[in-house]
């Protein structure tokens, strides 16, 4: 995991962040002036119930979705208002996804699905095989590398996503629910996974509607009516 | 390259998963490819294939043209090529070329041999060296010393075993005997100028020595005349050149080359121009097919595109660019094209053999059809085309998406985005467009060929039987042998039981044969040969219009009178009499023809008009002479037996009847009336059939597109259908829904492919017979039919619609 130059300036910045869904003709405010900073190796769990825009805020700190109105700053550069191409460059090298439902491809491989980010950042292919083999060690899952998603445990499948978000070494883990298609021993399994990461220094924000698992996280973050809410550090578990 | 390898590696991996779906898909455009392979290899055979010749794009035809045919290249007289050749400079050597038809006797059995007595130069204007001995001197072009001949590969190989001591052996032609000289390379390819393909090219040559004093300049007897234009002087540049001699010749000779022209045509456009409009019509035709065949796939790779929404979001998530993602979804896509390319060659292979035995007597040129590098790099080239047209729209609309849904979707359908249904509606419409303004050509070239049919060409090809006999100057010097020796055998015919009638022609209808001349009427203003009217002149036998079937409409058929010494007598088609007589009686009335100088000959009887140049061609002026008073070397008998009976049997029995008046006698040409009726409409049987295919294939592939979307519609509908039948919707509502929906789409493909195909038949004007371009018709039938179809292919689905449970529907979801 690569970390963010030291510079005091926080990981992610986000301020008076708005996003507004149109349909028909109904505007839907999912974020209404969102204020919000990540420092470089923390590890922080938003919460909150549901609507109160947790999952629009994840895709807006992971670029798959750009704000309506404010500013996003992630390490330091205004990413609020990149292009398609230019966001998909930043969300391949320096955002790691966790989903809820895995989302592995499943007409390829482990090794395959946890390479495919690297393969379109044009990494080199022996490059490829020592990122993907060390990222599979890491959550322990190296000895399926030839299994197709179908023949794993859904623990295992979502093993294999933390693998496929931490092979490219990116500078911020997002994780949306990581433990909700799970039952809990699994649940718990992935949860010490991502401890251990941050323990190595990642930077880690997941969404979580589970209080057990926010508990994982240094900070907990609650947002009400796409505003945060409160903020709080979070006793060691 | 590592990162395309991958993506080929997983698009395999993709097609192997869904094997319907790639079989569908690669026999679509397979269909399509390969027949785009298979006309193309036709159109490079024929259009794009050089002249076998060195340099052939210096090789020209040069004819002569008259101010009734100004633009149609033609034949002209022996006298005038030689001046042709004495003035012109333009040329590095010209030959003349005129077809003949010699029977070969002597060793073994008589046989009429396919030739052309050609200049002294002919094989230097084709450059083309003889395999054995050499071509002609000069000197041979002087009569006297004409007697030597060239053969041709084949016949050498057959008649005379490939002996090499064949120089300077003796052959005897029409009973006389020449020597031949040379042997003609193997892979020699004479020009044709006689026919269009229905005529064996020759394979033997002998000089061109035409007796001068026999042959006026108003004979226009000589087929063709073949140059070499020096090297850097044009075509533009030689026709200006032969346009100013034509003007010398005309003020030289007045009375026969008043408004001779000459016109000059590359060999290449001479050989194979008319076979450019249909060539083109079937390309048009055979791109539509393809282009059917890309809806229809782009089609189903957007319902797959559909079912693959989550996995393309996963790419773009973890940092796919649009145009990688793209990328992906086309080599998929051009590995799809390339598999229906492999499969479309071998369907173009088969194609070849198909086209080859249909069109041998339609398209010229197109014994060379084949699969050669120009076939597959064209192959090659249309399925990559092919992958990126039907794969782009599909690969574009799959990276539309809103990631957050589809991400968060876990894999449960919802759908398709409107843009996408919007889509596919397209596709539809645009397939049903397209087959309609296909089937519209087709139904346009049916109607047509139906017209064709249904013309009276003026006699009565049922149960007659044709053949032709050549009688030797050598063995029949005199014009009374002639006479003596076809009425002898007409005379033989008539008698063989279960014969009708038995006759003999000079010309007969329809064979591509025909002697035309000036005809002057009496009491009308002297003319010159150029402004004469041109009349068709047939020799004929007394009994020859009763087994032809021609009418009689006026006066008598000649008889016992008609003898030679007897005032001449001619009877004549419709067409003349209502020309110089409207409204008269022609009877009594007499004309003259090729000549002014020649004798009157009184009108004795009036002929039905009969359609010489095929059914399409309006009958010209007709004239028509006893035989026994104009006495003609060559002769097709005509006999007329039972209808029903066996032609076979009977051609047989007259055959016996000619080799027992000469039994060296070789009877060639032998062909029941109704094939020579059925080969003169063989290009555009052909035509309609090709055409009728392709639309087939695309009114097909249109309805299964139709089925397609209208299936996919319904299985992504099915919980939508469930509320509305929980909320007490009728059965016959959801049909009347589903159809509507798809009858929509087709009305729509409908207008739009009416539209087109008023505007693209036009060019079909050309190809068509007896009907218009925009035959109300021809669009009503086309419209009703694939609006039937169409209909079809909605109620099947919409029936399926119609059997969900609604509280399945409801659970499902």
């Amino acid at each position: 995991m690569s970390t963010a130059p030291d510079n005091g300036k926080p990981l992610i910045h986000l301020e008076d962040v708005k996003k507004v869904f149109y349909t028909d003709e109904v505007e839907t405010h999912a974020l209404s002036g969102t204020y919000l900073d990540i420092q470089s190796g923390e590890f922080v769990s938003i919460t909150g119930p549901s609507g109160c825009g947790k999952s629009t805020l994840l895709s807006i700190l992971g670029l798959l979705d750009s704000p309506t109105d404010g500013h996003y700053w992630l390490n330091s550069k205004d990413v609020s208002e990149l292009s398609l191409s230019e966001r998909a460059v930043i969300r391949n090298r320096e955002v790691g996804f966790i989903f809820q439902s895995f989302n592995l491809i499943g007409d390829l491989t482990v090794y395959e699905n946890v390479e495919l980010p690297l393969t379109y950042r044009g990494m080199s292919g022996a490059e490829r095989k020592k990122r993907v083999g060390e990222a599979l060690e890491k959550v322990n899952m190296a000895h399926r590398a030839k299994h197709l998603p179908s023949q794993l445990s859904g623990g295992q499948q979502q093993r294999v996503a933390v693998a496929r978000a931490i092979a490219g070494d990116p500078l911020i883990l997002l994780a949306d629910e990581p433990t909700g298609n799970l039952d809990s021993t699994n649940g718990e399994a992935v949860m010490a996974l991502l401890r251990e990461l941050h323990q190595v220094g990642s930077t880690i924000c997941m969404v979580t509607h589970d209080p057990r698992y926010a508990k994982f996280a240094d900070r907990a973050i609650y947002l009400f009516d796409g505003r945060v809410v409160s903020e709080e550090q979070v006793e060691a578990a | 390259m590592g990162t395309l390898w991958q993506d080929i590696r997983y698009g395999v991996r993709m097609l192997w998963k869904s094997p319907g779906f790639t079989l569908v898909a690669v026999v679509a455009l397979a269909l399509g490819i390969g027949a785009n392979s298979a006309i193309f290899s036709v159109v490079n055979a024929v259009l794009l294939r050089p002249l076998p010749y060195p340099e052939p794009e210096r090789l020209v035809r040069v004819g002569g043209t008259s101010a009734r045919a100004a633009e149609a290249i033609g034949t002209h007289s022996p006298a005038d090529f030689f001046d042709w050749r004495e003035q012109s400079t333009s040329f590095e050597a010209v030959a003349a070329y005129d077809g003949w038809s010699p029977s070969l006797t002597g060793a073994g059995e008589p046989e009429r041999i396919n030739a052309a007595r050609v200049s002294a130069s002919f094989f230097s204007v084709l450059k083309s060296e003889p395999a054995v001995g050499r071509g002609f001197l000069p000197q041979e072009e002087q009569r006297g010393q004409h007697r030597v001949v060239v053969l041709g590969h084949g016949l050498w190989q057959r008649r005379f075993g490939g002996a090499q001591n064949v120089v300077g052996q003796q052959i005897e032609l029409n009973g006389e005997a020449f020597t031949v000289v040379g042997v003609a390379a193997r892979e020699f390819e004479s020009p044709e100028f006689t026919g269009l393909g229905a005529t064996e090219p020759p394979e033997l040559w002998a000089p061109f020595a035409p007796d001068l004093a026999q042959w006026t300049r108003s004979s226009r007897s000589v087929d063709a005349c073949l140059a070499r234009l020096k090297p850097g002087v044009t075509v533009e540049q030689a026709q200006a050149e032969m346009a100013t001699i034509a003007a010398r010749l005309e003020a030289q000779y007045p009375e026969t080359n008043k408004n001779a022209g000459v016109r000059l045509v590359s060999l290449h456009e001479q050989l194979v121009g008319g076979s450019r409009r249909a060539l083109l019509t079937f390309l048009v035709a055979v791109g539509f097919v393809l282009l059917i065949a890309c809806a229809n796939v782009a089609n189903l790779s957007l319902a797959r595109a559909s079912a693959r929404r989550r996995e393309i979001a996963i790419r773009t998530a973890l940092g796919a660019s649009r145009l990688r993602v793209v990328r992906q979804m086309l080599t998929e896509s051009v590995m799809l094209s390339l598999m229906g390319g492999l499969l479309g060659l071998l369907f173009a292979w088969w194609a070849n053999d198909l086209l080859l035995a249909l069109g041998a007597d339609s398209i010229p040129r197109i014994a060379g059809v084949g699969l050669d590098a120009r076939v597959l790099v064209f192959t090659l080239a249309a399925s990559l085309l092919t992958g990126v047209a039907f794969g782009l729209v599909p690969a574009i609309q799959s990276t539309r998406l809103d990631l957050n849904e589809a991400l968060k979707e876990g894999g449960r359908s919802q759908g398709q985005p409107a843009a996408r249904r919007r889509a596919r509606a397209l596709l539809v419409v645009a397939e049903t467009a397209l087959s309609l303004v296909l089937l519209v050509g087709a139904g346009l070239l049916v109607r047509s060929f139906v017209r064709l049919l249904a013309v009276d060409p003026g006699f009565d090809p049922r149960g007659a039987v044709t053949m032709n006999v050549f009688l030797p100057g050598a063995r029949y010097p005199e014009d009374a042998q002639h006479a003596a020796f076809f009425d002898a055998v007409v005379e033989r015919a008539a008698a063989l039981p279960g014969v009708e009638s038995a006759g003999a022609t000079s010309n007969l209808p329809v064979s591509g044969n025909y002697d035309r001349m000036p005809v002057y009427v009496e009491g009308q203003p002297a003319q010159l040969a150029g402004d004469a009217p041109d009349a068709e002149r047939y020799m004929v036998s007394a009994d020859y219009f009763r087994a032809l079937g021609v009418p009689l409409v006026a006066g008598r058929a000649f008889d016992a009178r008609d003898r030679e010494g007897a005032p001449l007598v001619a009877v004549i088609g419709r067409s003349m009499s209502e020309r110089f007589w409207p409204n008269e009686d022609p009877l009594g009335r007499r004309i003259k023809f090729g000549d002014v100088k020649n004798p009157w000959v009184e009108i004795v009887g009036v002929a039905g008009d009969v359609r010489h140049y095929g059914l399409e061609k309006e009958a010209n002026l007709q004239i028509y002479l006893h035989h026994l008073q104009t006495p003609s070397q060559v002769m097709t008998l005509v006999v007329r037996g039972p209808s029903g009976g066996d032609p076979e049997a009977l051609a047989r029995a007259v055959r016996g009847e000619v080799w027992a008046v000469d039994k060296n006698q070789p009877v060639y040409d032998v062909k029941p009336m109704e094939r020579i009726v059925a080969e003169s409409v063989a290009p555009r049987r052909f035509n309609t059939l090709v055409v009728g295919v392709f639309a087939a294939v695309a009114l097909a592939l249109a309805v299964i597109g139709l089925y397609g979307v209208m299936s996919y519609t319904v299985s992504q509908r099915t919980h939508e259908i469930g509320i509305r039948m929980a909320l007490g919707a009728q059965g016959r509502d959801v049909l009347r829904m589903i159809v509507g929906q798809g009858m929509w789409l087709t009305a729509a493909g409908m207008g739009a492919g009416l539209l087109g195909a008023l505007l693209l038949t036009r060019a079909m004007s050309g190809l068509l017979y007896g009907v218009s371009a925009s035959d109300p018709l021809t669009f009503a039938g086309v419209a009703v039919l694939l609006a039937a179809v169409a209909f079809v292919a909605c109620f099947v689905p919409a029936l399926r619609a119609t059997k969900v449970d609604p509280m399945e529907a409801l659970r499902h979801e």
